[in-house]
């Protein structure tokens, strides 16, 4: 029943998100919110002597200045989960001590932004400090985390090679696209936070822990995740300012973190000086490792991450010992970061490898294979999954390692030199307990809830795609919410580990919630299934019928001929699920009542407004299902927390609420959907009256095969609306209405699409792709077959659109295309017999004279005169006036110019435009009369068959390239063929 | 932020008038708006010229080109006279920040831009140039990506700007109106060395507009071209830059105009190589014996060792691949 999973679809989120409206931490409305500025320490280790707020406080707008002084002294009561070192961490704004630069040291806070963030760069501290400790090497340690096995000393003693390596990692930071912040409320004593998270619960404990309050006063709000790395896996300070902040001012606060507070507010990965010796025979085959590391920590708090894991388990070593000093510095906590340790010991163990692979003069990949445990070295069991080996001889395969040099500065490519790596990494596996909540509703549409998160892999999308297949329903009419602590618990949003835990959790309700569905069906005596198996129903398209017997089952009203609407259940349904760790799964229904609290709504769950907003569903269209939603069936029991409205009013546009009455086309078109039928539609155009033997005409999108500008080259691109509106062009249709963004997007889309599709096809590698296909995309040489090479095929239309095959016909399948105007080719078109099109940029039309009298002698001397064909190919461009056709200078000389510096094209100026549009010049720009006139000189030079006219040149505006089209084919075409009959 | 006043003015006139009453100009504001945000800069009026009509790419008498000081990056990147005539140009500007900024940032603007050195831009540090006498933290902090030419013992921060390397290498005019009446000072005139007084930038008087800037013409044989070597491919300052442009007829050279950024605290003229240059045949001899100078007195601080080499290969390479591989 997978209809979604692996279905490939578009986010369900994706429009909020590109359409701005998808609120992260800092856009909730809040009324009333005031804004905090953090000042931070601008010392790293003191403590502070004094402050003076009076300046600040002066200023218009200042509600207040909170300092260690007067903020009031806030419980802090233990609070520990496993994300959330050893130690104490910081209170914040407790005391005169600074143990870091940034650290805050006073909060800001006033009516607007601009008050907040001047006011805050007044506001004077003075500070007894010291200098910093900052430098890894030589401060003390904490006691060090050890592991052994087999004595490493020894063995190292006693091996053949022996290699000892020292890397140094430095620090990362996080620095997502969206900065920390949060919005803090107090409604009496219960706090709402809107805050940027990857754990709600983490940072609802802490809250409640920091003020003393339950657990259940705090509601953490997290629907977007602006990207975090694991750096919203942990409360940071700047959230208890927020909420403390609004206690002291009795209004909703707001802090965002300033992309430079970012580097100190908030952790990082720390920095690492890793020591590797290893020991081996000549072979490559390691005896003994030893690591030895050092690694950044605040004073406060002993920051620890699986920096172990790989070097007791990456390879078959007999003998391994471990030391991980913690080295406490006078900098903030440390956090995990984007495989937290393991891409450090990757790091130092894979290059130290690489190492001993250069001393031994051993293949790398081999020197691995030759290590390659096969159970798990540290703890002697099997792997769960390993295939290292495999992983390895696809890479290989794929990067063809077997071309690689081993000589250092031994392969380049022109200026540059190219080596090829590689190196190993793992991961483990991790599930964690999770809940979700799903519902059923009359109306057919389905409502899952978790506390999970999505900080960019898709959780909304997939945990719907899960539940649609298990439920039988389509993915619009499911609905799945996430990033509210009021929802069902789950484990944090990182370690990789959402779709396992979560997506368990969502798959195991959803078949819970379909078996209550089907039994109840088949228990109701109003029932069409009444009776039936409850194996025997199967759900599908959101509906439920028998599995042998598709006329039985839930009826379809809106059909007129079928049997009439039986009243669908009358109750809705729910279910909760948990899963266990990974190893012990327990599924615990948990009965709907006694799960959900009684709703206490508090008004913060009436200004989530996201939640009102449905993520638009991927495709619009009306239901497939056709159960008119009965008058009132509902039954509700704990739904949770501002869930409880009926659906039917949170939802209005949800199909299932709808007439089921298709949109109108305009609608849809508007939106972007292709309308092949359309008239206006620029593309291939052909002519309704059987084409003139003698002349035909065929009008081609696509370009004479130039690179695709990349934005980043392209000026006009880059100027976007200011350079379109720029455009000279009242004459032409269209022209000041550059293309809405959003189509540009979806037609990139494909255009990647279609280059991944070739990337298949060339079966080479990106970085060549684009100079392969560079070369390919200039005109298409003949071969020497005089085959032409269908080019059109292996070039992706990242170039000027292009027809979508080659042409197939007669003309197209045996001709040449010629490029320049090499009297040899057109001597061997005329021998073979082969039609010869000749493709123009400009120049007087005569040009081409000497190339068609070769071809049409060594056609007549090779004896079928009668085979002789000849084309000419110019960009094409049809106006009603000559003034008009003026106009698009701008676009052909935007067209044809270089996109780099020192790239192909050609600077045409306006005389040079002028010029080659005249009359016996090869430029078909003009009013149509003026182009007739041109057709029929070239016609009349050349003995023209065929014409072809590039008509979507210069990124002109569609209408104008329809009218283009137009013109052609109802004025010029017809006086071209009449006077060449 | 902090309070200050803008007003718009549409004539040069009263542009003057206001910048004579202290007002600081504001094009782009691509970057003045940054430095204000981190209170580096505090005007407390600013004066908005873009509406001023300096907007123009124009051919002189002489056969060089004028660009206005309010002309885009991204307008005078595309100008047909300055791609045909000066790549060199063209590709400083392309290869400078990103399409955004280019789209907003002036000429004007651009050479006027302040240093990147992080301490002066971290109101927390000390730095001569932002407080005079306060000290400079680069010195003896991570000083990676200073200057190794033209630092004093107050400030090693480099000049960020691409397109002055390439107005450097070119020996280009700067015109200036001011309530004194027009002058005009030679490119090498008018971005200052920090010697004692870093932060004094540039030799423009106090209320002085820069008109336009002005390029002397080139011979029709010449090639140009730009070369920036950065931490990363885009939005990104160079480490090292080098722009360099050749007349060769005949088999030789008969001028060279090289200059280098990233390196200097100024653009700095590389004239010991241009002289190596002229007179003689190109040949990959000639490139890295020529390039051999480009680092001639170049002092190195603790972290930026690296660009003495790195300057070399870079103003070599970029020989290379304007003079050809002969
Ligand atoms: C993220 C980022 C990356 C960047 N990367 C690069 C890069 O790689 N290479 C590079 O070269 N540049 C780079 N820049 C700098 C950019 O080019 C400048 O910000 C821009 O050129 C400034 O122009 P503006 O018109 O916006 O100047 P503004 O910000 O308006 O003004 C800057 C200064 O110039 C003065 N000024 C402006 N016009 C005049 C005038 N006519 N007369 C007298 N004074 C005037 C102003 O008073 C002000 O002091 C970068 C900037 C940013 C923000």
């Amino acid at each position: 029943m997978n209809q979604a999973v692996g279905a490939p679809l578009s986010r369900v989120d994706g429009k909020l998100k590109v359409t701005g409206q998808a609120p992260y931490a800092a856009d909730h409305h809040v009324d009333g919110v005031a804004y905090g500025v953090i000042v931070a320490s601008t010392v790293g280790a003191g403590r502070i002597t004094g402050i003076d707020t009076g300046p600040a406080l002066a200023q218009p707008g200042v509600l207040t200045v909170i300092t260690h002084g007067n903020a009031p002294r806030l419980p802090y009561r233990p609070y520990r989960n496993f994300l959330v070192p050893q130690g104490e961490r910081l209170h914040v704004l407790q005391d005169d001590q600074v143990h870091f630069f940034g650290q805050p040291v006073a909060v800001v806070v006033a009516e607007t932004l601009e008050a907040a963030q001047h006011a805050a760069s007044l506001v004077d501290v003075a500070y007894d400090s010291r200098p910093p400790t900052l430098d890894l090497t030589g401060a003390p340690t904490n006691e060090p985390f050890t592991y052994a096995r087999g004595d490493a000393e020894g063995a190292l003693g006693s091996a053949e090679v022996r290699l000892e390596m020292t890397y140094r990692a430095a620090r990362n930071h996080h620095n997502a696209l969206e900065p920390h912040a949060t919005i803090a409320r107090w409604d009496g004593d219960r706090l709402t936070v809107w805050d940027k998270t990857q754990y709600l619960v983490g940072t609802q404990g802490e809250l409640a822990a920091v003020f003393d309050i339950p657990v259940e006063a705090v509601r953490v709000i997290c629907p977007f995740i602006g990207g975090a790395f694991g750096n919203g896996l942990r409360c940071w300070p700047h959230t208890t300012v927020a909420a403390l902040a609004a206690r002291v001012t009795e209004r909703p606060v707001k802090v965002v973190l300033t992309r430079r507070q970012l580097y100190f507010g908030v952790g990082y990965r720390p920095t690492y000086e890793y020591g590797v010796r290893l020991g081996g025979d000549r072979q490559g085959r390691l005896s003994a490792m030893t690591h030895d590391a050092r690694f950044e920590t605040s004073r406060y708090e002993r920051h620890g991450e699986g920096i172990q894991a790989l070097g007791q388990m990456l390879y078959e070593t007999p003998n391994v010992s471990q030391t991980f000093r913690n080295v406490p510095l006078d900098v903030n906590t440390p956090t995990w970061m984007r495989g937290p340790g393991y891409s450090t010991a990757a790091y130092a163990i894979e290059s130290a490898l690489d190492e001993l692979a250069h001393e031994l003069g051993v293949d790398p990949i081999e020197l691995r294979l030759r290590n390659e445990p096969d159970d798990d070295p540290a703890s002697g069991l099997p792997f769960s999954t390993r295939r290292l080996r495999e992983c390895l001889a696809v890479g290989a395969r794929e990067f063809g390692w077997h071309k690689r040099k081993p000589e250092p500065r031994s392969t380049v490519d022109g200026d540059r030199l190219i080596g090829i790596g590689m190196a190993a990494g793992a991961y483990h596996t991790l599930r964690g307990a999770a809940r979700a909540y799903a519902r059923l509703t009359a109306e057919g549409t389905a409502l899952l809830q978790a506390g999970a998160g999505d900080m960019g892999p898709g959780t909304y999308t997939s945990m719907t795609q899960i539940a649609a297949d298990a439920l039988g329903m389509p993915m619009n009419t499911v609905r799945f919410e996430l990033g509210d602590s009021t929802m069902p618990q789950v484990p944090p949003h990182g370690g990789s580990q959402t779709m396992a835990s979560v997506g368990s959790a969502v798959q195991n309700a959803c078949d819970q919630l379909r078996q209550q569905a089907i039994t109840l069906a088949v228990t109701d005596e109003r029932s069409p299934l009444h009776g039936v198996k409850p194996e025997d129903v199967i759900v599908r398209d959101g509906r439920m019928r028998v599995k042998n017997d598709p006329t039985r089952g839930e009826t379809t009203p809106s059909s007129p001929s079928g049997p009439t609407p039986t009243r669908p259940p009358s109750i809705v349904l729910s279910a909760g699920t948990s899963t266990g760790p990974a190893g012990c799964t327990c599924s615990t229904p948990i009965s709907s009542t006694r799960r959900r609290p009684p709703s206490r709504r508090s008004p913060a769950a009436r200004s989530a407004s996201w939640s009102s907003r449905p993520p638009e569903p991927t495709r619009r269209g009306q239901s497939r299902r056709g159960v008119t939603p009965p008058p009132n069936t509902q039954i509700q029991q704990g739904a949770p927390h501002g869930a409880r409205r009926d659906l039917a009013q949170r939802h209005p546009d949800r199909p299932g609420d709808r007439p089921a009455v298709p949109l109108p086309a305009a609608g849809r078109g508007d939106r972007g959907v292709r309308h092949p039928g359309r008239p206006d539609r620029p593309g291939r155009f052909r002519p309704r009256r059987a084409p003139h033997p003698r002349l035909r005409g065929v009008l081609t999108g696509g370009g004479a095969g130039r690179g695709r500008r990349s934005h980043e080259q392209d000026p006009a691109h880059q100027r976007g609306d200011r350079a379109a509106g720029a455009r000279p062009g009242p004459g032409l249709p269209g022209l000041r209405h550059p293309r809405p963004a959003l189509r540009r997007s979806r037609r990139d889309h494909r255009r990647s699409q279609c280059l991944h599709r070739t990337l298949r096809h060339l079966r080479c590698r990106p970085r060549r792709l684009r100079r392969r296909v560079q070369r390919e995309a200039r005109p298409a040489p003949a071969t020497a077959r005089g085959r032409p090479r269908h080019l059109v095929r292996q070039v992706p239309p990242t170039t000027a659109p292009r027809p979508r095959h080659p042409a197939r016909g007669p003309a197209a399948a045996a001709g040449l295309a010629r490029g320049g105007r090499l009297p040899d080719s057109a001597e061997r078109a005329g021998r073979l017999g082969l039609p010869m099109v000749l493709g123009y940029i400009g120049g007087p039309l005569s040009h081409a004279r000497h190339a068609v009298d070769i071809y049409r002698a060594a056609g007549e001397r090779a004896g079928h005169p009668d085979k002789l064909r000849v084309g000419i190919s110019t960009h094409f461009y049809a106006a009603a006036t000559p003034e008009d056709a003026r106009r698009t200078f701008p676009y052909y000389h935007e067209y044809l110019r270089p996109k780099t510096p020192g790239g192909r094209g050609f600077v045409v100026d306006q005389a040079q435009f002028d010029a080659g549009t005249r009359r016996g010049n090869a430029i078909m720009i003009g009013s149509s009369e003026q182009l007739i006139e041109k057709i029929l000189d070239a016609h009349q030079t050349l003995g023209l068959d065929r014409f072809l006219g590039q008509i979507d040149w210069g990124g002109l505006p569609r209408a104008a390239v329809s009218d283009s089209i137009h013109r052609y084919a109802e004025e010029i075409a017809p006086a071209v063929r009449a006077t060449t009959a | 932020m902090f309070p200050f006043s803008c007003t718009k003015v549409s004539t040069v006139r009263e542009a003057l008038a206001a910048g004579q009453r202290g007002g600081r100009f504001i094009a782009g504001g691509t970057t003045l708006v940054d430095l204000m945000r981190e209170t580096v800069e505090r005007p407390g009026a600013l004066v908005d010229i873009s509406a001023l009509p300096m907007r123009d790419v124009r051919v002189t008498d002489g056969g060089g080109v004028r660009i206005g000081a309010l002309v885009r990056m991204a307008d005078a990147a595309v100008n047909r006279t300055v791609r045909a005539a000066y790549p060199v140009i063209a590709e400083a500007l392309e290869l400078s920040a990103s399409a955004q900024l280019r789209n907003m940032a002036t000429i004007g603007g651009n050479i006027m831009q302040r240093t990147r050195c992080t301490y002066f831009r971290d109101v927390s540090a000390p730095c001569n140039k932002r407080r005079p006498g306060s000290g400079c933290a680069a010195l003896g902090g991570y000083n990676r990506t200073h200057a190794i030419l033209g630092g004093s013992e107050h400030c090693v921060a480099t000049h960020p700007s691409d397109l002055a390397v390439a107005l450097t290498a070119l020996e280009a005019t700067v015109h200036l109106a001011g309530p004194a009446g027009e002058r005009r000072v030679a490119f090498a005139d008018f971005l200052l060395r920090p010697g004692n007084t870093p932060d004094r930038e540039q030799a423009l008087r106090p209320g002085e507009l820069i008109t336009f800037v002005e390029v002397p013409g080139l011979p029709r044989t010449s090639r140009s071209g730009y070369l920036k070597v950065r931490d990363r491919q885009s939005y990104e300052f160079a480490l090292v830059s080098a722009a360099v442009a050749l007349d060769i007829r005949g088999g030789v050279i008969r001028t060279a105009r090289v200059a280098a950024g990233g390196v200097g605290t100024v653009p700095w003229k590389l004239s010991a190589v241009e002289q190596h240059l002229v007179g003689n045949r190109p040949s990959a001899k000639l490139w890295a014996e020529a390039a051999e100078r480009a680092a001639d007195g170049a002092q190195p601080l603790e972290h930026n060792g690296f660009k003495v080499d790195l300057l070399k290969h870079t103003v070599e390479r970029q020989l290379r691949v304007v003079g050809g591989n002969k």
